[in-house]
């Protein structure tokens, strides 16, 4: 964890491609998270979180190491960090703004709760004699079923704790993630998951743009420096919409809100900006792309940015 | 085989899994224990297809369904709170949509690895005896009495051992109990060295069992003499005529999914004799859930051709036996296997009343040639309480049981049918075996049952790589 800007420690993003930083598009958010006794603001703000009541996120995770007790939102941050590479996030995640994942923070505190509850307790065992090759076998075959225990209580109690940051923070994380694996390019270890991630969005976004049914929607990444491509093929049940996009669309553009504008499909951002930016724009499938000018309302929702084609 | 695009298929499917607002609508109330959201069967189908035919590694399809689960479960809005609480119920009720999720750590996940080379039979040197027997042992004491009915001698690299039926009871009461008592049998062979027989169940239905000697045999012996408690010796003759089989070999290259899905069709057709033919019953529709996305998926994995006839096939079993909602979206095709047909005949025809097999053994020692990284040697036939019983040994690697969802077991390898010299088709299927290294003791359940008034069978056993057709008399011995 590094410490960022005023007012607070940060996570920082360190994904920024040729084309600037993936996020450069998005306005800052917040979310209020129950912490000690109150509820605290955590702030996301370029590619960084933010814990604005604790400006000295590094010294109080010291003072957790020595056994003192550690603040709900230093735990959300080092949750996030966990998290930003993770292909289940965008498996899980939302798949636009009208897919609502209604997770609360109670949820959160009781997951947390049974967790502790569940915990295997080391109890204690008498030997009649010195334990042998078998019993060492079994102790360190119940080890590793407890430690999987936990780590699946983790990871569930991490995801319930993202989910409740809200749609906001979700779709950061998503873009986040998605940004890390384009940079990284993976290979087939994480081409099904980034197809299956941008597959699931983008058929939702072509039903609004031209009523096809998503299931007919079909994606391919597209590997090369230009935006990709598209087409429609086929009539009836075997019509077709091929688009070829790059991995990072699902950060550069739909995490950003930017998927569609008006009555074109954004495929590409050519100057990131916020609140305003040059795209990329399809007005209809197998057509070039038109360069846009876009721009948000600054004074809108955060956590979904409406923009609109102003030139 | 295309790993990748087996991947991206079930991710694909999990997506418009998403997307079905069926599954996003709040569950009807059911009992508290059970699970608030439930996937559809295709995606589990398509899961288990793709993890059998080796194109997907468990630990990934089992983290795939997980984060369907848990998005599911996040979906699901919770129980609104009882009056005077605000927001939604967040105890136990709450999270219960969250109880069954076990997202998995995804750095724990692997690719599949390409399957271990197996030992072949012709790598292992050592004896390789097998001789059919047929002879009933009596044993009386005190406290038991009973028979045991020897069907074969096999000898192996790991050992000699007979394969027989047993029943035994209580001379008082008469009811059955009890095992032979074969520690106190005396064995002898024709060289004057004595063994001990050891009685082993594993991999054998209860009516039957393996009974070891030791210490280990020599390999050319010409006799064994057994003598039970309080009966005469029993000459066991080994020098007789083998009664090999007439072998009929044939190479094929059938595809992992075109294999699959033939021994999908064994599954359902194992299953028809058990049920009355007007109604489908629910055990043989389950079977046929969510077939049309495991073709799917075995295409996306490019482990099954699109102009395979095989999904036509099953289609049309499937609407013979009244199975719907299977998904498959190819038209039924008309040119239905020869022992497809037999059984399906034998379906709509069959009378409820129908008469139970007589119980009896056959004596049979028949050891088929490898295929498939598989040797099959059978070792005897028996009928008790109205099922027949095939005891086999296995020769390489069979892979551990893997229950799949809804009833489908396909680790066993091999596609095993059974012709009756009525001409009539008898399809088998594994009930468990035993693996003691490169060796297992294997048992085949028929279905339908053979008939004693069956002379000799023709067994085809079919892979991938190879059919092979042995034709086998049986010689069935007279239970005392």
């Amino acid at each position: 964890m590094t410490s960022g800007g005023s007012g607070g420690s940060s996570l920082r993003d360190n994904t920024a491609g040729t084309n600037g930083p993936w996020f450069a598009c998005l306005p800052s958010c917040e979310t209020e998270v129950p912490c000690g006794a109150g509820r605290h603001t955590v702030r996301w703000e370029a590619g960084s979180l933010r814990l604005l009541s604790h400006p000295d996120a590094e010294g109080e995770l010291v003072l957790a190491a020595l056994g003192g007790g550690k603040a709900r939102c230093i735990e959300l941050a080092e949750v996030w960090g966990r998290h930003t590479g993770d292909l289940s996030m965008l498996a899980i995640g939302p798949r636009g703004p009208a897919d609502a994942i209604a997770v609360g923070w109670e949820e959160v505190l009781v997951a947390a709760q049974e967790s502790q509850g569940n915990l295997p307790r080391p109890g204690p065992m008498r030997l009649a004699s010195p334990p042998g090759p078998t019993m060492a076998r079994v102790a360190a075959r119940r080890r590793q079923v407890q430690e999987d225990m936990l780590a699946t209580q983790r990871r569930r109690n991490d995801m319930l704790s993202l989910l409740a940051m809200g749609y906001g923070f979700q779709v950061r994380l998503i873009g986040q993630v998605a940004a890390t694996h384009a940079a990284r390019d993976g290979g087939e270890r994480v081409r099904p998951a980034l197809v299956a991630a941008i597959t699931g969005r983008l058929a939702l976004v072509t039903e609004e743009w031209l009523g096809i049914d998503p299931d007919q929607v079909v994606v391919d990444l597209h590997s090369r420096r230009s935006w990709g491509s598209s087409g429609l093929t086929g009539y009836g049940a075997d019509r077709r919409l091929r688009v070829s996009l790059p991995a990072d669309w699902l950060a550069r553009v739909w995490a950003c809100g930017l998927a569609r504008v008006g009555r074109y499909l954004i495929v590409a951002v050519e100057q990131p900006g916020w609140p305003e930016a040059r795209v990329l724009g399809l007005r209809s499938p197998g057509t070039a792309p038109e360069p846009l000018s876009v721009r948000a309302d600054p004074d809108g929702p955060a956590d979904v940015p409406h923009w609109e084609v102003y030139e | 085989m295309n790993r990748e695009g087996a991947e991206t298929f079930l991710r694909l499917l999990a997506e418009a899994e998403l997307r079905d607002p069926a599954l996003l609508s709040p569950p009807a109330p059911r009992s508290p224990d059970a699970p608030v959201v439930a996937m559809s069967a295709a995606l589990w189908r398509a899961s288990w297809a793709l993890t059998t035919v080796g194109a997907l590694d468990a630990e990934t399809a089992e983290a795939i369904l997980a984060d369907v689960e848990f998005a599911l479960a996040a979906r699901h809005r919770p129980e609104p709170a009882e009056a005077g609480v605000i927001g939604w119920a967040a105890g136990p009720a709450g999270l219960r949509r969250f109880a069954t999720a076990r997202l998995m750590s995804r750095s724990s996940r692997r690719r599949p690895s390409e399957p271990s080379p197996r030992p072949s039979r012709a790598e292992a040197a050592g004896p390789d005896r097998y001789v059919p027997v047929g002879l009933t042992i009596l044993f009386h004491d005190q406290a038991i009495s009973g028979e045991l009915n020897v069907m074969s001698y096999a000898h192996s690299v790991s050992g000699a051992r007979f394969t027989a039926t047993w029943r035994a009871r209580d001379p008082v009461t008469s009811r059955h109990h009890g095992l032979p008592p074969v520690e106190r049998f005396a064995v002898t062979d024709d060289r004057g060295n004595r063994y001990d027989l050891l009685f082993l169940v594993t991999g054998r239905p209860e009516s039957s069992c393996d009974l070891t000697l030791h210490p280990d045999p020599p390999p050319d012996l010409r006799w064994l003499d057994i003598t039970a408690p309080g009966e005469q010796a029993v000459r066991v003759d080994l020098d007789g005529p083998a009664g090999r089989p007439t072998l009929q070999v044939n190479d094929r290259d059938l595809s992992a999914g075109e294999h699959l899905l033939n021994r999908i069709a064994d599954r359902m057709l194992t299953m028809v004799p058990e049920f009355p033919s007007r109604v489908t019953p629910a055990p043989l529709s389950n079977l046929g859930m969510g077939l049309g996305a495991a073709i799917g998926a075995l295409e996306a994995a490019e482990v099954l051709s699109k102009l395979s006839p095989v999904p036509g096939r099953l289609a049309a079993l499937c609407a013979s036996l009244g199975i719907s909602g299977h998904g498959i979206t190819v038209p039924p095709a008309l040119d239905l296997p020869e022992p497809w047909l037999s059984m399906l005949s034998h379906y709509h025809r069959r009378r409820p009343d129908a008469a139970p097999a007589g119980d009896g053994f056959a004596a049979v020692a028949a050891a088929l040639p490898e295929f498939d990284g598989l040797r099959l040697v059978l070792l005897g036939l028996h009928n008790c309480d109205g099922d027949t019983w095939m005891n086999t040994l296995t020769y390489g690697q069979l892979p551990r049981e893997q229950p799949g969802p809804l009833r489908l077991d396909m680790a066993f390898p091999l596609s095993i049918w059974v012709r009756d010299d009525a001409g009539r088709w008898h399809v088998a299927r594994p009930t468990g075996w035993h693996d003691t290294g490169g060796e297992a003791m294997l048992t085949l359940r028929l279905a339908p049952p053979l008939t004693r008034a069956c002379d000799r069978i023709e067994v085809r056993a079919a892979g991938r790589s190879a059919e092979v057709r042995a034709t086998v008399p049986l010689r069935w011995g007279e239970r005392q």
